[in-house]
This record gives C-alpha cells, structure tokens and sequence, in this order.
C-alpha cells in the first residue's frame, strides 16, 4: 500500500450508471422488478411440487368454493345469479388475497427465512419494484387458479354472459383492480416491515377482514351500514364488482348494482391513481423507519 | 481512467462521532459511544472486539442498513445516511454465521438476480457472475440449487455476488465463522487478490479470530461496549504491551563464569531472568535446560549475550524471539479474552 501515492478513484463514473444502453431510474426499476419476478415464478410456482401446486391451485379454492355454494344450498338461496355472483367473488379473492399479501410476504421471507435483505438492501435497485415483482407473479399464480375456479362455475350452471365475457372491459378491470391492490399490498408491507413480532399474521388478517367487507361472497347489503360504507371504499369491492359484470353480463344485486358500468370504472380509476401515488411514498417511509429501527435485517429469530 | 472528484482524495471511510441507541425491551441499549475511525483507500482494516462490543452495527450502519443515532460516516466522501443510491454501487457487504440464498434457485441464478439488482445488462451481469464463479473454483456448484450447498459453499457463493458490483468498499463481518480451515483460506486469498487487483479497494473486517486479523490487516481497531480502545497495526498493538523485544535462550545449565548480572551489564541488554528449567527425567531421558528470558532494547545486541555465554562454555540449546500476540493486546485492553463474556471476568 503506498500511501505516498494517493489512490485516483473514479467516482463519477462509479457511481453514476455505468452500465447499458438502458439508463435511468425506470430502467433499473425495470431491471429489479422482472429479476424479482423470476425469483418468484422458481419460489412460488415450487412446479417441483406437483401436489404442492395442486392442493394450493385447485383443491383448496375449489373446497372453499363448495362450501360457499354449500351454505347458500342450507340459507334455500342457491340459483344461478348466486352460483355466479359466489364463482366470480371467489375466484377474483384469489388474486386480490395474493396481490395484497404479496409484498409483506416478499420483505418478510427475505428478513426471517431466505435472509438476503440485507444483500438486496445493500444494492442499489429498492425495494420496491422487488416487492412489486414478488407480488405480481404471487397474483398471476393466483390467476391460474381464478381460471380453475371459474371454469368449474361454468360447468356448474354459473349464467355466463350472453356472447361472452366482455374481454376490453375485463382488461381494464383486472388492470386497474391488479394495480390498486397491488399498491395497497405495497403500503401494508410497509407498515408490516416495521414490526418485529407477529408481523406474519398481520396480511392475513387484513385479507381475511377485506374479504368480508368486500362483496366477495356476501353481497354488500347484507352488511351493517358502517361495514357496507368501508366494503364500499375498497378498491377491491369495485374490482370484484367490474369483473362480474365482465363475466355474466349482469350487475350485483342491491347497492353495488345500481352504479353504471362507466362511473364503475371511473371510482376504480380515481382510486386506483390515489393508491399508486400514495404507496410508493408510503413504503419509502416505512423502509426508512425500519432502517432506522434496525429492523431491516434482524429477523425475529436473532 | 481516473477522474479526480473531490471525493477521490476522500478516505475511504470516515466515521465523526457516530453512536447508535436502540430501545429495547428492558430500556435502551447503547451500542456505539461517539465513535471516530479513518481508513485509508486500500487498506485492510479489522475491527476487533467481544460479543456485543458494537462491530457489527457499525457495519450496519457503514453499509446502509441502519441509521446512526447521532453522528456522520461517510464512504469515499459520498454520506452513507443521504446519498445512499451512490454508496450502495461502489459497496458491498458479506456477513457471516447464517445461512442466506434462495434454496430454489441456483448458485448461478442467484447470482445473476444479484447482477440485475445491480442494474447491469443481461450479458455483462452474466460474464461477471461466471468469472466470480470461476474465481472462487465453485464452477462445479454452478447449477446446483441453494439448498443443496455446504456451508462453505455458500459462503463462497456469498463472496462472489459481493464482487459482482466490483466495489471500491467491501464490508465483511466475520466473514469466515463456520467455514473450515481451507474454505476460510480460498476466502481470504480471494479477498487480498481482489485488493491487489485495483489499488484503492478498501477492506474493513470484523473477525473473532486473532490469527486472521493478525494476518489479513494493515491496520486493527480494538472495539469494546461501543468504543474504539486502541487502534493501530497489529506490530503497533503489539508494542503497546511490550515495549522491548524478548528473547528466549536455553542452555543446557548456566556457567559457573557468568552470572545473570554480568549478563545485565552487557550493552542493550534490560533485563535477564531465569524464565524456567528443565531437569533430566529420571530414566535419563531428555537432557537438561535452562532457558533464560532476555530482555533487550534492540536485536543486535543478543550478539554480545550469546558470546558471553559461549565464552564462559555455556552450550547453546535454543534461541526463539517471543513476540506478544494480538491476544495479550486483547485481553490487556479489553480486560478478557476474546471468547470470554463479560460475566466470566466478573466471577
Ligand atoms: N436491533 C437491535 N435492537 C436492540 N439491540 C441491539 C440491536 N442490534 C444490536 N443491539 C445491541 O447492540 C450491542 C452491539 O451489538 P453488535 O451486534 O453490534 O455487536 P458485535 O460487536 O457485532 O457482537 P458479535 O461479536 O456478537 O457479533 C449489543 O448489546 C446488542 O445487543
Ligand atoms: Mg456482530
């Protein structure tokens, strides 16, 4: 080491993106997001596991199915309109439960199980779009298994809409509804990344409770008033609503039914900007709280 | 081609007053006082110190994963708590002790996901990862899924993507707790031809174990509840316990014609004591010694004892230079040994 000699560093170039014809934030978001998908498609999709994937994909949601269907058989109310309006909320759950519990679950299996936060904290590329690429293949996995449960509601008698589903608004539904939940998957792992214990818990009991209060299984008004105004605040009710009528052309009995197609599809929209505006701001401050509390790679076990 | 920026001229870590609280259960922990560090680019710097003295949340802290309490660090001039994005390219991190990868994936696909969060193209992510591949000799492990790995292989696995971003500062917290003594050998061997490779690549190292601080850093801090006791290079530590330099000789017995105070009186010499003495046991094997430690303000002058002693017709059996080890430093400073907890010293 000759000390003599100081050390030419070249910073500039260092430190700025020195790589590719690709440059700037969004291209290295870009980068991040589709290598963290991969990552997810070999963990998520474990297809070494066929039975694994079998029980996940298709056995439970159709179980939980069956005993929807079951109930509404016992309550003398199972006719097609409900057979559809149970398929639909079901299957769309799927992906709902899995966008929103995404991106806690990716921060979390990395701290406590796969410990490579702190490695991926390290690199330049944030969190974020590795937390958006884990989640968007956890919902596209959950996808598959909508598919399933909604072929199997077809060949049980759900009254699909005449000429067909009605693909351009499909299209604009799942985008939307994908893009808000995914967001507001975004903002409860900030918030979960904050905890220390329990925080596993913590997305499933979100989940579970929005199921609840979202229409997916219960129509809306069956809910008390104060219930029925929060179901209708979340973006999810509106997803679940836009994919029903996509699917069997025709409108949720009650409250939800009484909207237009169009002003739908503007609430969606309007929520959906708010969210993705509001989340990424939102998981900035809770990384950095977790930076601050050192919680970023402890893992509860150390 | 090197650009001189101000930073270029910056150490390649300075600490000013950093300190770090955490709230706990039981009240507050203070796991760093007001610490001040300088290194150099291109040195290798270790920190030593006892569970808990603070060594990793100071890396933690230098690496971007935490947030210091009170203080600044810098990394190449670049401020390791606001312009993070800047640090985090020409940094990188190893800790050891616990397992970390993804079981699904392979040693090379980890690696390549690595390369990306890096923000290199798909071809150049890929040329770095297999020449880290090869350069750890884990070619053989390549397409091996994680979880199917060794300890030291994934340790090795974990070197390499440290690498991959070829960063001007490498922080590696007790890098090779857990690995054999060969894999721990291949590891720092790669971590001095990565050094040697580019001057000013920095280096700082938490370690347990003496003989690799010893042997791998320029210079050594020794940290102990949150403070920097000492710091030096190992040769300064040591001199700090023992100023002179000492020699152990034997003789088979000491002569009549030379007494140890006639041995005290030869120029550079301090002192002169009988250390032990080894008799003949009694089948007569073994032969008898008697080794006196010699105390001298200089090597040279061990010419003019040894001479004294032959003159006298003393036969020479041994003659070893007993240097302290970083240990003795240790326990000095730190009031324990390495491994001893801070309850043993107070029993
Ligand atoms: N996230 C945390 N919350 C509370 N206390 C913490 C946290 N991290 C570290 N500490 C405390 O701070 C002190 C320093 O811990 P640190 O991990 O830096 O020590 P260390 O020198 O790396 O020890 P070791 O040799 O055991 O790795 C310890 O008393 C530890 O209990
Ligand atoms: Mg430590």
């Amino acid at each position: 080491m000759e000390s003599c000699s100081p050390v030419q560093i070249d910073l500039t170039s260092r430190t700025s993106r020195a790589f590719g014809p690709l440059r700037g934030d969004a291209a290295d978001a870009a980068r991040s997001l589709i290598a963290s998908a991969r990552l997810a498609w070999a963990i998520e999709g474990n297809w070494a596991e066929p039975f694994f994937l079998l029980v996940y994909l298709i056995i439970r949601p159709l179980a939980f199915l069956g005993l929807f269907l079951a109930v509404l058989s016992i309550g003398g109310t199972l006719n097609p309109a409900s057979i559809g309006f149970v398929v639909v909320g079901q299957a769309v759950f799927q992906i709902v439960g899995a966008a929103m519990q995404g991106p806690t679950h990716a921060l979390l299996d990395d701290r406590e199980r796969y410990r490579t936060i702190r490695y991926i904290f390290a690199t330049p590329s944030s969190l974020l779009p590795v937390s958006i690429g884990r989640a968007l293949v956890k919902a596209l996995i959950a996808a598959i298994s909508a598919v399933i449960v909604i072929g199997v509601g077809a060949l049980i008698g759900m009254p699909m809409r005449a000429g067909g589903p009605d693909l351009p608004l499909l299209l604009v539904v799942m985008t939307l509804g994908l893009t808000s939940i995914v967001g507001l998957g975004i903002a409860l792992g900030a918030v979960c990344v904050q905890l220390r214990n329990d925080a596993w818990g913590y997305p499933q009991a979100v989940a579970g409770s929005v199921f609840l209060l979202c229409g997916a299984i219960f129509p809306l008004d069956t809910l008390p008033r104060a219930l029925q105004l929060i179901g209708a605040a979340l973006p999810m009710t509106w997803w679940i609503e836009g994919v029903r009528r996509a699917l069997l052309g025709t409108a949720s009995p009650g409250l939800l039914g009484e909207l237009s197609t169009p002003l739908l599809l503007l609430v969606l929209t309007v929520g959906t900007v708010l969210i993705t505006l509001a989340a990424p701001r939102l998981f900035t401050i809770g990384i950095d709280r977790a930076r601050e509390k050192g919680y970023l790679d402890r893992s509860t076990a150390s | 081609m090197a650009i001189s920026t101000p930073a270029a001229s910056a150490a390649a870590v300075e600490v000013s007053g950093v300190g770090r609280v955490f709230q706990a259960k039981g009240g507050s922990v203070t796991a760093l006082h007001n610490i001040d560090l300088r290194i150099e680019p291109g040195e290798l710097f270790g920190l030593l110190g006892p569970n808990g003295a603070g060594k990793s949340t100071l890396i933690k802290i230098l690496s971007t994963l935490l947030l210091p309490s009170s203080g600044s660090a810098s990394i190449f001039g670049l401020d390791v708590v606001r312009d993070t994005a800047r640090v985090r390219r020409i940094m990188n991190l190893v800790a050891g002790g616990d397992f970390s990868g993804y079981g699904l994936l392979t040693a090379r696909e980890q690696l390549a996901m690595f390369a990306q969060f890096y923000g290199m193209p798909y071809a150049e992510g890929m040329r770095r990862v297999d020449a880290q591949i090869e350069a750890f000799g884990i070619t053989d492990i390549r397409d091996r899924k994680i979880s199917a790995l060794s300890t030291g292989q994934r340790q090795k696995l974990n070197f390499a993507r440290s690498f991959l971003n070829e960063p001007w500062m490498l922080f590696l917290d007790e890098p090779t707790i857990g690995l054999d003594v060969s894999a721990a050998r291949d590891v720092r061997e790669r971590v001095r031809a990565f050094q040697a490779e580019q001057p000013g690549r920095t280096v700082l190292l938490t370690t347990h174990y003496m003989a690799e601080a010893d042997e791998m850093c320029d210079r050594i801090a020794i940290v102990d509840h949150g403070r920097i006791l000492a710091q030096g290079t190992p040769t300064e530590l040591k001199r700090m316990v023992q100023k002179e330099t000492l020699f152990i000789v034997g003789v088979d017995e000491l002569p009549a014609a030379v007494s140890l105070g006639t041995l005290r009186e030869l120029p550079g010499v301090i002192s002169v004591v009988v250390r032990d003495a080894d008799g003949a046991d009694g089948n007569g094997v073994g032969s008898p010694v008697t080794r006196l430690a010699i105390a001298l303000r200089e090597d040279a002058a061990l010419g003019g004892v040894i001479s004294a002693l032959a003159a006298a017709g003393a036969h020479l059996r041994e003659i070893s230079k007993s240097e302290p080890t970083l240990e003795e430093v240790f326990v000095q400073l730190v009031g324990r040994g390495i491994s001893e907890s801070d309850s043993e010293q107070a029993l």
